[in-house]
């Protein structure tokens, strides 16, 4: 038996067969510091028509509102047209209190993690790309990833001066907003609803995830 | 290697070719990969600078693949993950097997990933009584039917929606015997309501990865269904396997070849989700794995590094060349008898498993070109299975007729004369007993091509008559 561990007869196989000279480390080490690039994309539009018409392709409902308060407007139209049971699941982001939930008693408002029955989930966007209609999402306290796939609607809310032309720039304000310690557990790029052409190659939503995906892009918080 | 059958390829091909509902379902190919992949990059335009920087990135990390490794695997432990180290199949099943045991785990779930197909890690959990459920729609098809993948992106594209509804019949007996299947989108309403329960209680959730990020220790999946998400989010362990030709250097990299990715494989901009993990569950969240471990495996990739097949380690598994193989296109996936099939197949299966089993695959091909044409990696497939043919020879794999027949070639092709003579020779021959019909229907030697279609009868003047006289 030979008496290297796994790991160190991979790494062995790896440098004798790679036959290179002596690496330098600091130039590696200098290439992940600075994170160089790829190749941008052009876009043919403004960031946020391109985010809207890129999100819609992509079978999202692209809402617009003023502030976060008008949010609940728009799950009153989703509830009535849908004619679906009014629960939903949100976490608790003090920018939520800025909905007036209390209109409706009658509403299942519940908090924390998603749980199989919910019906609506309710989160906040770190940001969103133009490039590809997508949205940033990132775990917290006050982001729960099971909120992003278990419900069958899920509705995201995103501050419109939040959308970068590049997947580059929305992982720039990562870097500049958290440290390797506290930066979040999960990333998701979402950019649609949940899909799938197992069947037949024939698009259907709501594979396991969300049905319906809805972003509400509002313009000020209050 | 159990499930190769790759040494049956010939006749599983024939097969094949006269399986109705196979070859029904390979005609959706051309209409849904095919034509979106075009209007995708049609939509691009700076696709092929974008190519050509992956490729850079590509290279660069796998001639420092050592460093890159080493990096990722120090951030993994940095956010509490585990990672371990697995030189064959049977470690990786190894491995996985004592993580599931250490939690008494009685049931897996698992998203899709093509690496846990390769090692056979179904198979190693079930023997061991653990329950291993595929979420991903197409691989939950694939495992009803107890068959293997017929497409690296798509698993179950060789089955039609009426076989589907049969399987589901048959497995879901508790549902209403009466109920209805005929639509797509009552397959998928069943299908999502069956898995539902899965991911709630499974142990242990298992995915592959698209990339790892040596920056910050991430391993990226890119989806569509939303499958990988909850089977990662929702069990008590999060277990990614992953070759370890996977890393890369920076999610920025990384981020650049899904530019690439969802663009050649459906024709999507971007899949619905790309989700980056790092380690388990933190104490201020509300959901989440509460172990993260990470199975690098080689598996043969190592060995790959500084040889003639180095290139094909490149391979970020759209399908593209799948999508685009005549050959691919007539007999589908599973004829190849490995989990990779098509031309990526014909290079990475004799790679991995040995050329003694799988020495038909390098030479299931036209030439024609279109998977390195439509390659986002530009990965020479033509000339590695080129590779493998010369190698074939040397090792004397192929059959004694053909290497006849290539000794007789090789000696007639180095003499002219003697070529000329000869072939002149055939030509006055063939000429002779077609002269009434102008065609062939019954050649010796050549049954496999005249079998299907009348062998024309050669013109008059051989091609280097006609250019010398061209010439003069």
């Amino acid at each position: 038996m030979n008496t290297l561990s796994s790991r160190q007869r991979i790494l062995a196989t790896i440098r004798h067969n790679l036959k290179r000279e002596q690496v330098d480390e600091s130039l590696l080490n200098l290439r992940l510091q600075q994170k160089p690039r790829g190749v941008l994309p052009e876009l043919s539009d403004a960031v946020i028509p391109l985010f809207i018409d890129k999100m819609q392709k992509s079978v999202a409902n692209v809402e617009q509102i003023h502030s976060i308060s008008d949010t609940i407007f728009i799950l009153e139209k989703i509830i009535e047209d849908q004619k679906i049971i009014p629960q939903f699941r949100l976490a608790k982001n003090p920018l939520f209190n800025l909905i007036s939930f209390k209109k409706h008693p009658d509403w299942i408002v519940q908090f924390g993690a998603a749980e199989p029955t919910d019906m609506i989930s309710l989160t906040h966007a770190v940001c969103g790309v133009a490039e590809t209609g997508t949205l940033v999402l990132l775990s917290s306290a006050t982001s729960p990833t099971t909120l992003n796939f278990l419900p069958p609607i899920h509705i995201v809310l995103l501050n419109i001066k939040t959308i970068f032309p590049h997947y580059e720039d929305a992982l720039d304000l990562i870097g500049q907003t958290y440290t390797a310690a506290t930066l979040s557990r999960i990333i998701n790029f979402i950019s649609g609803p949940s899909r799938t052409s197992d069947i037949e190659q024939t698009a259907q939503f709501g594979a396991h995830g969300p049905k319906q995906l809805y972003v509400l892009l509002y313009q000020q918080e209050k | 290697m159990t499930h190769l059958t790759s040494r049956e390829f010939k006749l599983q091909a024939k097969e094949a070719l006269s399986n109705l509902p196979l070859q029904k379902a390979l005609a959706n190919l051309k209409t849904g990969f095919v034509h979106n992949r075009a209007l995708a990059i049609a939509d691009l335009k700076e696709f092929d600078a974008i190519r050509q920087k992956a490729i850079e990135i590509k290279n660069h990390t796998l001639e420092n693949l050592d460093f890159y490794l080493e990096q990722f695997e120090r951030e993994v432990i940095a956010k509490g993950g585990v990672v371990h180290w697995a030189v064959d199949a049977k470690e990786a099943c190894d491995i996985t097997l004592s993580i599931a045991k250490s939690v008494d785990a009685k049931r897996v779930t698992k998203g899709k990933s093509m690496v846990t197909e390769e090692i056979e890690l179904n198979k190693a959990l079930e023997e061991q009584g653990i329950k291993v459920v595929e979420t991903d729609l197409g691989e939950y098809i694939i495992q009803l039917r107890q068959e293997t993948p017929s497409h690296i992106v798509a698993p179950a594209i060789h089955v039609l929606k009426e076989q589907i509804a049969t399987n589901f019949y048959e497995n879901h007996q508790t549902l209403p015997k009466d109920r209805k299947l005929d639509l797509p989108a009552q397959l998928l309403a069943e299908a999502r309501d069956m898995l539902r329960h899965q991911f709630l209680t499974a142990d242990v959730g298992i995915t592959g990865a698209n990339f790892l990020i040596a920056e910050n220790g991430a391993t990226a999946i890119v989806t569509n269904e939303g499958n990988g998400d909850l089977t990662q989010t929702c069990a008590k362990v999060h277990i990614v396997m992953s070759g370890i030709e996977k890393v890369m250097p920076t999610m920025n990299d990384a981020m650049n070849v899904v530019r690439l990715l969802s663009r050649s494989a459906t024709g999507q901009a971007i899949t619905s989700y790309v989700t980056f993990s790092m380690g388990p569950k933190r104490s201020t969240d509300l959901d989440g794995p509460q172990q993260f471990h990470v199975i690098l495996v080689d598996n043969g990739r190592s060995k790959m590094l500084g040889t003639p097949v180095q290139d094909m380690l490149r391979c970020i598994r759209c399908g593209a060349c799948l999508n685009h193989c005549p050959v691919y296109d007539a007999i589908g996936g599973q004829a190849y008898g490995s989990v990779y099939p098509g031309p990526m197949g014909a290079v990475l299966s004799p790679s991995l498993f040995g050329l003694k089993e799988t020495h038909d695959l390098p030479n299931a091909s036209t030439f024609c070109g279109r998977c390195e044409e439509v390659c986002p990696m530009k990965i020479p497939l033509p000339s590695m299975m080129r590779h493998y043919r010369e190698e074939e020879y040397k090792e004397h794999l192929s059959s004694f007729t053909t290497r006849q027949g290539l000794k007789a070639w090789s000696f007639l092709a180095k003499h002219p004369r003697l070529y000329h003579c000869f072939m002149g020779m055939i030509s006055y021959f063939l000429r002779f007993i077609g002269r009434k019909k102008g065609s062939l229907h019954s050649l010796l030697l050549a049954r496999g091509w005249t079998k299907f279609r009348d062998f024309p009868v050669p013109s008059k003047k051989t091609f280097h008559q006609l250019w010398r006289e061209h010439k003069l």
